[in-house]
């Protein structure tokens, strides 16, 4: 059977080919030899390449008809198939591009935030702090002390809520730091970002704001970091990124307030 | 002879009192959403003149004319960008610049004021000057006199709608336009008849430039507005016809067998793409117009048709269903390469660009409801523009701002405009039976210069 | 039936059908006269039949009758397809059997689509079914010459409701004598 399909195929390719060999002789030309064509083409032409052979005709020639409009009818399903098989991997291409790209973009901020944190940090403390996000972080600030890291949050946000942006920002740092795998790391990645916006360090906000969203991809904080950065991108000037930001949030958390937010800051945008 | 709208239905503080009581038809635009703080805008009531003769009788007569106040506010307020304020508000009826208080326009509220006056000249031309003031900087932005016959009255108030839109949004306006679409009465009864009508972008002076038993679709303007080319069935069979608008003279293009269908001008109006069924199944073709030759530029067993142009001329986007669902398309005509453009939804087809060629709009069918829908190439950015359905035929105002589409109102086919941004609607009926098939023109000279 | 014959056959007849559907050229010269009513069920074709003895195919007002019941003239489509239904397929044998003996009948087919999606788009979808009934028609060894084929798109519906079965009826091909 398999075998058949194949000749069928093989078959319904040349007969493209045909098609276009035949469609392609008036490819340009004017209205009126377009006509004459036409009815020249209602002629027989004088030679046919593919006459079949007299022993098949005289022996079946009806059940060679329909066997014909059988083989047409198939014809007709392959090449919805084939449409469709074409549809798919166009739709698949497509993904994978938008995946690749998506993906650079990651890593790129993953590389960033390395730098950042290997510059920003003395280097005792580094090292301690990467021994800690190694298997054991999670246990261990969960045994650890969840009050500690708890009471380090706390501390911050008060620090931030008293207005004191600047110890706030160092509070929230140095949560990050010991505690990278916290329970409320991820937050404190957000109102570190709400503060380098509200200090007009916006590459930090950025870097801040990402950190949320590429890292935590399900935390609560993933919408309001995305209309963060829609914002963020906007001051810096990109309101392609901004706007791709905005839409997301509409798109992947339609019902946040944040998709709100994202909407009319998108439309004042444009 | 058919208008489409006569009442202006707005809701909000600023609204026009006026225009509802001057109905004389069923037709009506109905505007149902604008933007969410429009620019607030006086436009008075033109001080009107007659001409004496010398024996004290009238010379000329505005019987029958609308002021030119109300057609310039109703502009304004269709635009969405604007609320007019209501007559019955103003505190005065300046007419000329020393008549101008700003501070009783300030009290109001008012962003912008436009004043002027119409008299009738001794040989019949009507002249009209205008001002345009910034209230909040006391400032006279405009000055500007206008001179043509009677017949171009509504055309001078759509000149100053322009000018002041211009002025006041940095926007080209275009309200100078036209609008040709295709009114269709009785359809499915064997009585049916289809006309090709031309009327004023606000559906205003419509009339008649082709009619007949038979289908008639796909009108497309030339860049130059002298001619319109369009599918007609009058022979039974799809043929394309081209006509001139002024003489009304036609032309038959192409009647090939199979069908001939969605012809579009090119950018430079040299040449037109159309679809063509003539070697076996439908593809698209490019017609040079100057020597009529042919040239196919698609070569697919699935269907290829709806093309447009990119606005340099240099590709066509088209509908094609080779992966199984129509979908738009791109083909680069210098190279034959095609890149597929949409992705989202299982319905996207008849794409027009804006003209940044970074746009585009087209139908798009969502949980199974054809809608118009926008789409930023480069961002790869989705936005669905309109909540009616069975939407189809988007076609774009010049300065790209608007759009007018062809949709259904409780199973009646009607027009409807919606902004690029989606947020400004409204819908033209018909009360004549289904209008469909919109094409809006490009900018056009509806005054003479001088 | 060995491998090596029903591959010759079946390119064969691939061939035929690539000059029988796309340079609609006459098959006429290719299918030899008479061999048309081996098409018919065998018991039903005497070699030689009476001239008395009333004929399996009949064209009444426009109506194809095979042994005096009509024979389907609507064909109808899934949404957004071209592809005929293979219930249709015994029908369009019918009608390609009595065009095949009557030469000088001819058949007009339309294509017709319901109204959702675009105009234009619908005149190509509606083309694509008449032409889906044509190449059907042609591979059955029925002459180009005797079929015309017109899309009217969406422009035509036979019911002009707007529900499902409004929609299902107005898919269609319509084939009409001449």
């Amino acid at each position: 059977m398999a075998r058949h399909l194949v000749y069928v195929l093989c078959a319904a390719s040349a007969a493209h080919f045909a098609l276009d060999a035949a469609a392609a002789v008036p490819v340009e030309e004017s209205v009126a030899e377009v006509r004459e064509n036409r009815t020249e083409e209602r002629r027989p032409p004088p030679t046919r390449p593919f006459t079949a052979p007299p022993t098949i005709e005289a022996e079946q020639p009806a059940q060679g008809n329909q066997r014909l409009s059988q083989l047409f009818y198939q014809l007709q399903i392959l090449q919805q198939e084939v449409q469709e098989l074409r549809g798919i991997a166009e739709e698949q291409t497509y993904k994978l591009n938008r995946l690749a790209r998506d993906q650079q973009e990651q890593y790129i901020d993953l590389d960033r935030r390395m730098a950042a944190l290997r510059s920003n940090s003395p280097t005792p403390a580094v090292s301690g702090s990467t021994s800690k996000a190694g298997g054991f972080a999670s246990t261990t600030t969960q045994v650890g002390g969840s009050g500690t890291e708890r009471d380090a949050y706390t501390a911050a946000f008060n620090l931030m809520k008293g207005r004191q942006f600047e110890e706030s920002a160092t509070a929230f740092n140095q949560l990050i730091v010991d505690y990278p795998n916290g329970q409320y790391t991820p937050n404190a990645f957000y109102w570190l970002g709400e503060l380098y916006l509200t200090n007009v360090e916006t590459e930090k906000a950025r870097q801040s704001f990402v950190q949320v969203v590429n890292l935590y991809p399900d935390h609560q904080k993933v919408p309001d970091a995305l209309y963060k950065l829609g914002v963020v991108y906007h001051r810096l000037g990109d309101a392609q990124e901004s706007l791709r930001y905005l839409d997301r949030v509409r798109n992947e958390h339609p019902q946040s307030s944040a998709a709100g937010l994202a909407e009319t800051y998108a439309s004042e945008l444009q | 002879m058919i208008s489409l709208f006569r009442i202006l239905l707005l809701s909000g503080l600023f609204c026009f009192g006026r225009l509802a009581s001057a109905a004389d038809s069923l037709d009506t635009i109905i505007i149902d959403a604008g933007v969410d703080d429009p620019v607030r805008i006086a436009v008075v009531p033109f001080r009107q003149r007659v001409s004496m003769t010398a024996d004290g009788k009238p010379l000329y007569a505005f019987d029958g004319l609308q002021n030119m106040s109300d057609i310039i506010g109703f502009d304004l307020a269709r635009s969405g960008q604007f609320a007019p304020l209501d007559e019955g508000n103003m505190l005065s009826y300046p007419a000329e610049h020393k008549e101008v208080f700003f501070r009783d326009w300030r009290i109001l509220g008012v962003e912008y004021l436009v004043i002027g006056r119409a008299n009738f000249e001794f040989n019949g031309d009507v002249s009209v000057s205008y001002h345009l003031y910034d209230i909040a900087n006391e400032r006279q932005l405009l000055s500007d006199r206008v001179t043509a016959t009677r017949a171009k009255w509504r055309d001078i108030a759509h000149h100053i709608s322009d000018v002041v839109f211009e002025k006041t949004t940095g926007i080209r306006g275009a309200f100078s336009t036209k609008i040709i679409y295709v009114l269709a009465k009785d359809a499915g009864s064997p009585s049916a008849t289809f006309s090709l009508e031309l009327a004023d972008s606000d559906g205003e002076r419509a009339r008649t430039l082709f009619s007949s038993h038979e289908p008639i679709l796909s009108a497309s303007w030339s860049p130059d507005g002298r001619q319109v080319a369009y599918v007609s069935f009058e022979t039974g069979r799809p043929a394309i016809v081209l006509q001139y608008i002024e003489s009304g003279s036609r032309e038959l293009l192409t009647q090939f067998p199979g069908i001939n269908s969605a012809p579009v001008f090119s950018p430079d109006g040299r040449s037109l793409a159309m679809v063509l069924s003539r070697d076996g199944n439908p593809e698209i073709y490019v017609m040079n117009l100057a020597d009529r030759r042919l040239r196919r530029m698609t070569r697919h067993h699935a269907i290829d048709t709806e093309p447009s142009w990119t606005p340099d001329g240099q590709n066509l986007v088209f509908t094609s269903d080779r992966g199984g669902k129509p979908q738009i398309y791109q083909l680069e005509m210098s190279t034959n390469f095609i890149e597929r453009l949409t992705f989202q939804g299982d319905y996207n087809a008849r794409a027009r660009l804006l003209p940044d060629g970074r746009h585009l709009i087209f139908v798009h069918r969502r949980n199974g409801v054809f809608h118009i829908a926008w789409q930023d190439l480069e961002r790869d950015v989705l936005r669905v523009l309109t909540q009616t359905s069975l939407d189809e035929s988007p076609s774009l105002a010049p300065n790209g701002t608007m759009l007018i589409y062809a949709t259904q109102d409780r199973g009646k086919g009607i027009l409807a405009v919606v902004s690029i941004d989606g947020r400004v609607k409204y819908r033209l009926p018909s009360s004549s039976g289904d209008v469909r098939e919109p094409s809006w023109s490009p900018f056009i000279r509806t005054l003479s210069e001088g | 039936m060995t491998q090596h014959w029903l591959r010759s056959f079946l390119l064969m007849m691939l061939a035929g059908l690539v000059l029988a559907g796309c340079t609609t050229t006459s098959s006429e010269t290719e299918q030899p006269q008479g061999s048309d009513q081996a098409q018919d069920p065998p018991d039903t074709a005497p070699p030689e039949p009476p001239p008395v003895e009333k004929p399996d195919y009949e064209l009444i007002d426009g109506v194809l009758k095979y042994r005096d019941s009509p024979v389907s003239q609507t064909f109808l489509f899934d949404y957004d397809r071209a592809v005929i239904s293979p219930a249709d397929l015994s029908e369009l044998e019918k009608h390609a059997a009595y065009l095949n003996e009557n030469r000088d009948k001819k058949v007009v087919l339309e294509g017709h689509c319901d109204e959702r999606g675009t105009r234009e788009y619908n005149l190509a979808l509606g083309e694509n079914r008449s032409n889906a009934v044509r190449g059907f028609l042609i591979s059955a060894g029925v002459s180009a010459s005797q079929i015309e084929t017109v899309s009217y798109g969406e422009e035509r519906p036979v019911d002009p409701g707007h529900s499902d079965a409004a929609w299902a009826r107005n898919r269609r091909a319509v084939l009409i004598y001449r």
